[in-house]
């Protein structure tokens, strides 16, 4: 075993080696302290310092040796596969006993860089494969779409397989929740839009005109998209955070192995109840935009309440709360799918939740800034 | 860990006094004094939800005890500040149930990032340890591999490997052959005596696998969720030959009777 402690004075703290040959036999003679925390393993140059002395037998000495812990052993380990390469056979009986021991449990040979790379794909191979993935993906959106499309209608039937008390948790936390959150963002909107409307009427003395303007834009486009971004970040990074975690710990497994459906067990409750309440939000954020309007208008515009809001009324038909209100069922509609599928498609672990919601979230503003796009181009294209 | 002043040393290394535990507002078990010997694999032992793995969370910093004491070498561990309690804290490896390996990292990750935050090692030395821990568990070509595209005795073992990153004076092994195959839970059990043996390890493993606890434990204490306390303390080997604790009989025969009397020795 190793020197004694009161030996550390008398020996370098420094991990220490040296090699020594004679007739065919090499020594490696180990001293000094070989604690890893510290410091770094010295690299034995095994394999060419025995092909440069012919050594057929290698062993050890390690009477000035102290301290030691694994650094030591992963240095032996490195002597004894260098040996096994060179066929030069190591005798470490003079090792201490438990570094006997370790090193037994280690392999003369390891693959330090084993093969576990996929192969590697020309660019049109990898062209063609990302094709397939989008391809794919597209399919298995719209099939969850289908899916979710004839599982509403099985729910509004009363057939659907819907615990009633997750459909009422799902639409507690799309409606009544998020009221807050959605009622001070458009409130604030609507402050912004009247500010900035009378910043650019009034010059040409068309202030009249402020109630007007944001009652249309938050009626036509601005509470709608922005009650859409806040449940995707809200509800949607939920949902997909959510599914991605029951994947992981196996609960999706489990009910796909039960016979139950996950489609109406696990994900319609959640689409649905946004599909649900969100033109329910939208109507709440539009009125609280325009009260967000008002309150600038009043206070600082020097508009009555009465007059504001009777321009309001006249500005806005109710066909625009209609649109308003079908363009947030599609974003609602969005944001159901992409983040159910976004987490159910993610990977088993810890890290992979936190990405789906990320990824959930990213996707659902793209899809309701694309899809309201499209929802401007049909309304110009019918003139509406 | 430093092996070499460590062999003939005997001492207890974990002294618990007089310890209570509760988790939100239940005790889970009261009044437990042992002592964890250097160089020993030391069972805690007892049915599912006696609070064996509330009793290991405690001694690897967790878990506050309601009352008593645990003495890391004679250091008492709750009244330390937070700076010494995360010194002593660093002579602790532990192998969680579940593996409990960081999933955003690959195997090699997992095993050098202790080692990068609180060590000294220069990359390649890092590197060549983490290769040389890999190799002790038998995952020196899975390094690359990330948590999720491992096994199940591939998670225990690259959870090991983890645990032994910084050469721990105690390695806490909480139902480390829960998931494994026979086979694969034989090579763990081999793997935890090469270890003990080779590094003097202190071992301190939370099971009811009583063929993983017969084939590694030397010592240990046996925790009864009736009396919430220990009944009986031993080797598990002892506890089954010897204690006449019809409660430790069940656990340790599978609930089938004695094939002799027993005789008292606790």
């Amino acid at each position: 075993m190793c020197a004694a402690s009161s030996k550390a004075a008398e020996v370098p703290l420094m991990p220490n080696w040296e090699f020594r040959h004679d007739a065919g036999e090499g020594v490696i003679a180990l001293s000094g302290t070989w604690l890893a925390r510290g410091g770094e393993a010295p690299v034995p140059e095994v394999g060419r310092l025995c092909r440069r002395a012919a050594i057929r037998r290698l062993s050890f000495e390690v009477g000035s040796l102290d301290r030691w812990d694994t650094l030591l052993v992963a240095f032996l380990w490195d002597i004894k596969r260098g040996a096994a390469a060179a066929g030069v056979a190591l005798d470490d009986s003079a090792l201490p006993e438990s570094a006997k021991q370790l090193l037994q449990l280690l392999p003369s040979r390891t693959a330090r860089h084993p093969a576990i790379a996929s192969p590697e794909l020309g660019l049109l191979a990898q062209l063609g494969s990302g094709s397939i993935d989008v391809l794919a993906e597209a399919g298995a959106s719209a099939a969850l779409t289908v899916a979710m499309t004839i599982g509403s209608g099985r729910l509004l039937l009363g057939r659907a397989r819907v615990r009633a008390a997750d459909f009422l948790g799902n639409l507690l936390d799309a409606g009544p929740r998020a009221w807050g959150v959605v009622g001070v963002v458009n409130f604030l909107i609507g402050a912004v839009l009247a500010y900035i409307g009378a910043a650019q009427l009034r010059p040409f003395g068309a202030g009249d005109y402020v109630p007007s303007l944001t009652a249309v834009a938050s009626v036509r486009e601005i509470s709608s998209v922005m009650t859409a971004i806040v449940m995707a970040g809200r509800s949607g990074g939920a949902y997909a955070a959510r599914i991605a975690s029951m994947k992981g710990n196996d609960e999706i497994a489990a009910l796909q192995t039960a016979g139950i459906p996950i489609n109406d067990f696990v994900l319609l409750p959640a689409v649905a109840s946004l599909c649900l309440m969100m033109p329910i939000l939208y109507l709440l954020g539009t009125f609280a935009a325009i009260l967000g309007g008002l309150g600038v208008a009043v206070a600082s515009l020097g508009f009555s309440a009465a007059g504001y809001l009777h321009a309001t009324f006249l500005a806005v038909p109710a066909d625009d709360f209609i649109f308003g209100a079908g363009k947030s069922f599609a974003f609602a509609a969005v944001i159901g799918i992409i983040s159910c599928r976004t987490g159910l498609k993610s990977a088993r672990s810890a890290a992979a939740v936190g990405q789906a919601a990320t990824a959930a979230v990213v996707a659902n503003i793209i899809g309701i800034i694309a899809l309201d796009a499209i929802f401007a181009a049909i309304a110009g294209a019918f003139g509406f | 860990m430093e092996v070499s002043p460590r062999h003939a040393d005997r001492t207890p290394i974990i002294s618990l006094r007089d310890v209570t535990l509760s988790h939100e507002g239940r005790t889970i078990q009261r009044h437990l004094s042992f002592d964890v010997r250097r160089g020993s694999i030391f069972a805690i032992m007892g049915a599912s939800g006696t609070g064996k793995s509330t009793a290991l969370r405690s001694m690897i910093g967790l878990l506050a005890p309601l009352t008593g004491a645990m003495l890391v070498a004679g250091q008492d561990y709750w009244a330390s500040n937070a700076s010494e309690r995360a010194r002593i804290g660093r002579r602790f490896g532990v192998l969680f149930q579940s593996g409990a390996l960081w999933s955003s990292l690959t195997v090699s990750e997992n095993v050098a990032l202790p080692m990068r935050m609180l060590t000294d090692m220069d990359r390649s030395t890092i590197c060549r340890m983490v290769e040389l821990k890999l190799a002790l568990v038998g995952l020196e070509e899975a390094g690359s591999f990330y948590p999720g595209e491992l096994s199940g005795g591939m998670v225990k073992r690259a959870g090991l490997a983890r645990a032994l990153a910084l050469d721990p004076e105690v390695l806490f092994l909480d139902e480390p052959s829960s998931g494994l195959d026979p086979v694969s839970a034989r090579h763990l059990d081999d793997l935890i005596l090469d270890l003990r043996d080779a590094l003097q390890t202190t071992i301190v493993i939370v099971s009811h696998d009583l063929a993983n606890l017969f084939a590694t434990a030397d010592d240990g204490v046996f925790l009864d969720d009736h009396t919430r306390t220990a009944i009986a303390r031993g080797a598990p080997a002892t506890l089954r030959d010897r204690c006449d604790d019809p409660r430790v009989q069940a656990f340790m025969r599978r609930g089938l009777p004695a094939p002799t009397p027993v005789r008292e020795v606790v």
